[in-house]
């Protein structure tokens, strides 16, 4: 019956691991992320340099892009008088000393910046992936046992309209209704205007208020997050419920699985125990990667919000040709799918024993 | 079946467990302000690199800075051509605007309670010249020295008008000069690599201004407070929010009163707004077009009659239109706020009779003419994109014939610099509110009229008026140098000025006191 459920882990599928130790596993896993980092930051590196433009006409003025001193001086300053393979080799240097270099943006060390837009990221993508996940999951299992009834028409309609959404257009109309016309949840941003922010232990502020024992700091943390949070989930949501659906109803048509209904078994434990874990092999790879997609891809929720995340700062430092703050976003933009794919497979493990056992 | 049944009520209780607490977290915004503070909160689209007055060069952070650090003279309202007093009670000038003198204010106190001093004023000057940042260029030619405690003079290499206006900018921002030596700045020579104080002037107060800096982002909120140890007048609100936000949120917000101004609103954006103040008033940017004079890049465009073709085929009245209200048509290359503007009457007016019979003069056979630009850009809520198609289609009705080419801005700017586009649409907004910065730029062989193209010796006639405006200590005659300069560029050069962006603010009903300004956009300080 197991071999009937087993499914390739997307390790197996890339000629990876089977019966290794978790530890070694996860050591072997570290190490060749570590490789693909290091191929990563050549290829951001590349691109990086073909595009046109010159950094230093979009940072500069006009009257000081006509000084030749200033432009020196501000070149020096980058590294950007140096040939560009010397350029490379030198961010790496740094790189493996944990140094990003200098936004020409902030004017700030990278790795400063991306400390505090990365938590204010992480903590919208996590309530949105909660989100995404409890709705998701309910709506798939409703529609997939409910199948061409009206509950799952609905939910198809539902869900197809929020795959078919730009979300940067769902934010502007979520926001206009939610927020101007029924004032259900506040204006933009991460706390109210004027309102200090709890001091850092995590960055994410309604863990950090929580922490502190600022309970109204918390809440009122916590109603800004609500509103974008929610956009953002809502095409995870319907993607999720569309696999969740797919993959029950492909499991529900197996023979293992009317032969257990034929047992006489209460269908509860049939969806629970036989159709819903299998199921859930599946989910949790779309889920990992759903939530490196909104890790790395909240810019536009970001901007309509004026949340100050990773995805406001790559896009800052990309019509700013900030090189060094676009090589910084692209490795943590990479270290964040290296980092879920782990996740998954390690959750692949305790999900299906076989891959522990083999 | 039974179980069955059981799962639904299971989902049933999920899914309204759910509901519960979703619509438990739906709650109306409060105001965590306390009543006993008067707080200003104003929407913006920043655009700010950084609040250290002597590296900043944007309008956000001059609008921020202004409010933080007093300047030797400032301006007042709307009006950025006349400086008026602020830490220097008064100023003397030779007779060739060689040598300014400045008698300080004694009274002046930073926000730390130390005394602003000559020394002080010094500091800030050869920092804002030596670090080699952005405004740097603004102190090319200019030394500042400290004969006593109380006075500052200012000697320039050349004859310089501009030195009154310069120094009212934000760039001259006076700061605490023991307080940020101590923080890592350095002013003398070798600034460029030895100053780091930045940083710690994007956290901490350095000056003697109305407010002082106590929240500092480049994408979320800068907070000001009031300076309780402000040598003048205490400003009217005790603290003033500034927030990053996006157009679209800013004319909400304005209208449901969680933020008293909105900064970026376009003309057409505010056709729908309620309830709200909108202030219009005309933006010293100008926009332009170039035809390149270069034969080498073009051997139609450098044509002064291919020039003039474009210049009287456009139709003036309809690009201020589509600019939207506030705007007008530039005159000249000088906008009309500053000394020697021209006046609507000497303004070129649509002539398509003649457009065609000076296209007719050229070698112009109906061959695509590459009009680069921004794509994508906007500037003052008017996009580069509409414009070139606007203007595009205009010159399309005596026979010119564009292909549009918007561009990514890091690339458009360097090859505008380089001077090897045939034809462009750009703007111009001033580094220092004075008609200089125009006649210093858009001559033959300045640094805007060689990316036009438009080399040393093509015109002998405006570089002397150039040269002679540049040492003309008399206004009047100045004024009537600056006139005919723009006349002669009206008449033959390869620049098309277009229009004055429109200069929008838009208020709650109980902000009083609000008036546009080129520099800082709005006078923080004169808000009550």
């Amino acid at each position: 019956m197991k071999d009937l459920l087993r499914r390739r882990t997307p390790s197996e599928n890339s000629g990876g691991v089977r019966r290794n130790s978790l530890g070694t596993f996860i050591v072997r896993r570290v190490a060749i992320g570590i490789l693909l980092m290091l191929g990563i930051t050549f290829i951001s590196f590349s691109v990086t340099q073909l595009v046109p433009g010159d950094p230093a006409a979009l940072n500069l003025g006009q009257s000081a892009m006509s000084d030749p001193t200033i432009v020196k001086a501000w070149r020096v300053k980058y590294g950007l008088d140096k040939p560009v393979p010397e350029q490379y080799i030198i961010y790496i240097n740094h790189l493996i000393h944990g140094d990003l270099g200098l936004s020409q943006q902030s004017r700030r060390p990278v790795s400063s910046d991306l400390k505090e837009y990365f938590p204010a990221t992480f903590e919208l993508a996590s309530v949105a992936i909660f989100f995404s996940l409890i709705f998701g999951l309910l709506f798939g299992i409703i529609a997939a046992i409910t199948r061409n009834r009206w509950p799952d028409q609905i939910i198809r309609f539902v869900t197809l309209t929020g795959v078919s959404v730009p979300t940067f257009w769902l934010s502007l109309v979520f926001f206009y209704l939610f927020y101007f016309k029924l004032s259900w949840f506040p204006s933009n941003g991460r706390l109210d205007p004027g309102t200090d922010a709890p001091s850092t232990i995590t960055g994410m502020y309604t863990v950090d208020a929580l922490l502190h024992g600022q309970f109204s700091l918390f809440w009122q943390a916590f109603r800004h997050l609500m509103l974008p949070a929610i956009v953002l989930a809502i095409y995870t949501i319907a993607v999720l419920t569309r696999f969740t659906r797919a993959s029950i109803l492909e499991i529900l048509h197996n023979d293992y699985v009317r032969a257990a209904r034929a047992k006489g078994l209460p269908e509860s434990l049939v969806i629970r125990r036989h159709v819903l874990r299998p199921a859930l092999l599946s989910i949790v790879t779309v889920a990992g990667v759903a939530f490196g997609n909104l890790l790395a891809g909240s810019v536009l929720v970001e901007n309509v919000f004026s949340w100050p995340g990773i995805g406001q700062y790559a896009y800052r430092s990309s019509i700013g040709l900030d090189l060094p703050g676009i090589m910084g976003v692209s490795i943590v933009v990479a270290g964040i799918f290296i980092i879920m794919n782990l996740l998954v497979d390690i959750a692949y493990r305790f999900i299906d024993p076989s891959l522990r056992h083999g | 079946m039974g179980t069955l049944k059981l799962g639904r009520n299971r989902f049933a209780a999920i899914a309204g467990a759910v509901a519960l607490v979703s619509s438990s977290l739906i709650l109306q915004t409060t105001s965590s302000n306390a009543a006993s503070e008067r707080v200003l909160v104003i929407d913006s689209e920043f655009n700010h690199k950084t609040l250290d007055p002597q590296r900043e060069f944007e309008d956000g952070g001059n609008m921020m800075d202004r409010a933080i650090y007093d300047t030797l003279l400032t301006f007042k309202g709307s009006d950025a051509s006349k400086p008026v007093p602020s830490i220097a009670l008064s100023y003397t000038a030779n007779a060739d605007s060689t040598v300014y003198t400045f008698k300080l204010r004694k009274a002046a106190r930073f926000s730390d309670g130390t005394p602003l001093t000559s020394a002080d004023v010094v500091y800030s000057f050869d920092r804002l010249k030596n670090i080699k940042g952005n405004p740097s260029s603004l102190m090319d030619g200019l030394t500042a020295t400290a004969p006593d405690k109380y006075t500052v003079i200012i000697t320039a290499d050349q004859p310089d008008t501009a030195v009154p206006v310069k120094v009212a900018g934000p760039e001259f921002g006076i700061v605490n000069s023991k307080l940020v030596t101590a923080h890592g700045g350095y002013a003398l020579v070798g600034a460029d690599t030895k100053d780091k104080a930045e940083n710690f002037l994007n956290t901490t107060s350095a000056g003697s201004g109305p407010y002082m800096l106590s929240k500092f982002s480049l994408t979320t909120e800068v907070d000001l407070v009031a300076n309780p140890k402000y040598w003048g007048k205490q400003p009217a609100y005790s603290k003033i929010v500034i927030r990053n936000t996006t157009q679209a949120v800013q004319a909400l917000d304005v209208q449901k009163g969680v933020a008293n101004i909105a900064l970026d609103l376009s003309p057409k954006q505010t056709d729908s707004l309620s309830g709200v103040n909108v202030t219009a008033g005309v933006s010293t940017t100008v926009w332009f077009l170039y035809s390149n004079a270069n034969p080498a890049i073009s051997s139609i465009t450098s044509d002064p009659n291919f020039q003039n073709a474009v210049r009287y085929a456009l139709n003036y009245s309809d690009l201020t239109a589509f600019a939207g209200k506030g705007s007008i048509q530039a005159a000249g290359i000088i906008p009309s706020a500053f000394q020697g503007a021209l006046k609507p009457a000497d303004a070129t007016k649509q002539n398509i009779a003649l457009a065609k019979a000076d296209l007719a003069k050229t070698a112009y056979k109906g061959e695509p003419i590459g009009l680069r630009y921004w794509g994508g850009g906007a500037w003052e809520g008017i996009s580069f994109d509409d414009f070139a198609t606007v203007i595009s289609s205009q010159l399309s009705a005596v026979g010119i014939n564009l292909k549009l080419e918007p561009t990514p801005v890091g690339d458009a700017l360097t090859t505008y610099r380089n001077g090897t586009d045939t034809m462009g649409l750009w703007f111009w907004g001033p580094d220092w509110p004075d008609s200089s910065n125009y006649s210093t730029n858009f001559g033959p062989g300045e640094k805007v009229g060689l990316r036009a193209g438009w080399a040393a010796n093509a015109a002998p006639e405006v570089t002397k008026l150039i040269n002679a405006v540049a040492i003309e200590s008399d206004a009047k005659k100045r004024a009537a140098q600056y006139r005919q300069f723009q006349l002669d560029l009206n008449a033959n050069s390869p620049f098309i000025p277009l229009i004055q962006s429109p200069a929008i603010l838009v208020s709650t009903k109980n902000v009083i006191g609000i008036a546009t300004n080129p520099i800082w956009k709005v006078n923080l300080t004169e808000l009550k």
